[in-house]
């Protein structure tokens, strides 16, 4: 079953980094990637910029709408995410609660609700 | 080449004054910041007085006494600040104090005679006030000096997020205030548990087998005989000692070449490391002579159970089951449960050892992975093998540490055989 883990934290914190705390950030978070992968858990993972590099794409009145900026001015960002493959939701809140980001800031666990093998009508 | 302070005094007065900071810093900061009281500002004070140590000694030469320099240096700047600062009244008071600071240390001549205040400061940084997940790295950060980065990493935490952390610490010990002073008869014993507590919080993670984190074992120990060596007759300080040096010597034969758990009963002997093996032992004598059993005690008593278990090839299981049981009165966890059922499935078979299972509370078992392994090992003795390789297949879901995964993935495999 396929989980995806959320990662919120105040951006703030990593607004005036240096390259040795990036560094060391990719470190602490290369160590939990290398044992989901271990694991046989990874499936993906990404670290986004911070939410000012948004840029929103929308429909409106039928033609393309592109918005420079955040949706929301909160300082609690998406900051990245990881997608897990494990046997159930105990499983992914145990590796939800090993993650480095549940210990600066809040990780949202949602299990995947694409049918089993995919989205039949993508093959 | 070693700098030779004779041939070149520049390079010889930095390698003085870094031997200093290593050495004297954690009693340095906690001098300045008990009279101060403000753990921020006597970090900085230190960095300006060992800055001016750097510009100041290779011309004049080192002083006779570094630390007694470094104070005084450490002082005039902070008069300098308070003289310069909005706040009079206040800082006429301050420099009252300041020159307290001045004279109770000119006296000293050299670090001996130097008052040691890093014990008030250790029981600062675990005040309950403190974020019990910060006290630890508050006290490797100002006992030992050592840089936020590096105690970042090995709390898998980037380093801006510890900062934070810190920062915040150190106002709200500033703002609240918390007194720079050792408690009191009747108040020292749960805030020796709770300093005690944040240093076997250091050394659980640096055992946890990250690469980054490994140093923290030694600093924990170095921690833990600063604070017997100021409190000598606390059991407890013994208790933690030797539990700790108990789990070290063991650590060497906890993984085997293929990088797979391999628990206390299939450990060999030979692989633990014996310094630390009678450094444990003597440890809880010495404890024990204190005649004040607690937490730590029984834990590190529950060690020496299993490896002396393992030497004689005879454990004594109802022992270790009292223990268990002694220990889930002052201290219930979850691990103390599973433990505790798992030594009534050694003493009485696995009937008992399942029925114990059953009564931890769901709270405890649920999505604890010991939970799982042990009660599949009393599921596959009593002949259940379906329901075992079941709990096996739980337990490795839940379990997030590669070495113990291979061993559980190993005990499933040999369920089939």
């Amino acid at each position: 079953m396929r989980y995806t883990l959320l990662l919120y934290s105040d951006e703030t914190l990593f607004a005036s980094m240096t390259d040795e705390d990036r560094q060391q950030s990719l470190m602490v978070f290369g160590e939990f990637i290398k044992q989901l992968r271990q694991a046989g858990a990874l499936v993906d993972t990404d670290w986004l910029q911070p939410g000012s590099m948004t840029t929103r794409v929308s429909m409106q009145n039928g033609e393309v709408r592109v918005q420079d900026g955040p949706f929301v001015d909160s300082r609690d960002q998406l900051g990245g995410y990881f997608v897990i493959d494990v046997p159930d939701l105990d499983a992914a809140l145990a590796w939800a609660g090993k993650c480095p980001a549940a210990r600066f800031g809040t990780i949202e666990v949602r299990p995947s609700g694409m049918p089993p093998g995919g989205n039949p009508y993508a093959a | 080449m070693p700098p030779d302070s004779r041939r070149d005094p520049v390079s010889g007065a930095r390698a003085v004054v870094e031997e200093v900071a290593r050495r004297s810093y954690g009693r340095l900061v906690a001098r300045i910041a008990g009279r101060t009281r403000n753990i921020a500002l006597a970090e900085d004070l230190l960095a300006h007085a060992l800055e001016r140590a750097l510009a100041v000694w290779p011309e004049r030469g080192v002083p006779a006494s570094p630390e007694a320099w470094l104070l005084t240096a450490a002082r005039n700047k902070w008069l300098d600040e308070l003289r310069s600062s909005q706040v009079r009244q206040r800082a006429e008071a301050d420099i009252l104090t300041g020159a307290a600071l001045s004279s109770a240390d000119s006296a000293g001549s050299d670090t001996g005679s130097l008052p040691d205040d890093r014990l008030k400061l250790m029981f600062v940084c675990a005040h309950p006030a403190i974020d019990p997940a910060v006290r630890a790295p508050l006290m490797l950060q100002t006992v030992l000096g050592l840089p936020v980065r590096t105690i970042a990493s090995a709390y898998l935490l980037p380093s801006p997020a510890l900062s934070q952390r810190l920062v915040r610490a150190k106002r709200k010990i500033l703002e609240s205030p918390i007194r720079f002073e050792i408690p009191g008869r009747c108040e020292i014993g749960p805030r020796l548990a709770d300093v005690l507590e944040a240093i076997y919080g250091a050394f659980s993670i640096g055992c946890d087998g990250s690469p980054g984190s490994a140093w923290m074992c030694h600093e924990a120990l170095y921690l833990c005989d600063l604070l017997i060596s100021l409190l000598p007759r606390e059991p407890e300080c013994w208790g933690l000692l030797a539990l700790m040096s108990y789990k070290q010597a063991r650590a060497p034969a906890e993984t085997d070449p293929s990088g797979t758990y391999v628990p206390v009963s299939g450990q060999d002997p030979a692989m633990w490391c014996a310094d630390a093996l009678r450094r444990g032992a003597g440890a809880l004598q010495r404890a024990a002579a204190l005649a004040g059993p607690g937490r730590f005690q029984i834990e590190a008593a529950l060690q020496a159970g299993h490896m002396e278990g393992r030497m004689t090839g005879a454990t004594d299981w109802p022992a270790i089951l009292y223990l268990y049981d002694i220990l889930g009165q002052i201290a219930p966890t979850a691990g103390q449960a599973v433990a505790r059922a798992n030594a009534a499935g050694e003493v009485e078979g696995p009937a008992a050892g399942l029925a114990a299972l059953q009564e931890i509370p769901a709270a405890f078992a649920n999505r604890f992975q010991a939970f799982f392994a042990v009660r599949a090992y009393w599921r596959a003795r009593s002949g259940d093998l379906v329901l075992a390789a079941e709990d096996y297949e739980k337990s490795i879901s839940l379990c997030t540490d590669l070495p113990v995964r291979r061993w559980l993935h190993q005990q499933l495999r040999a369920l089939a055989s």
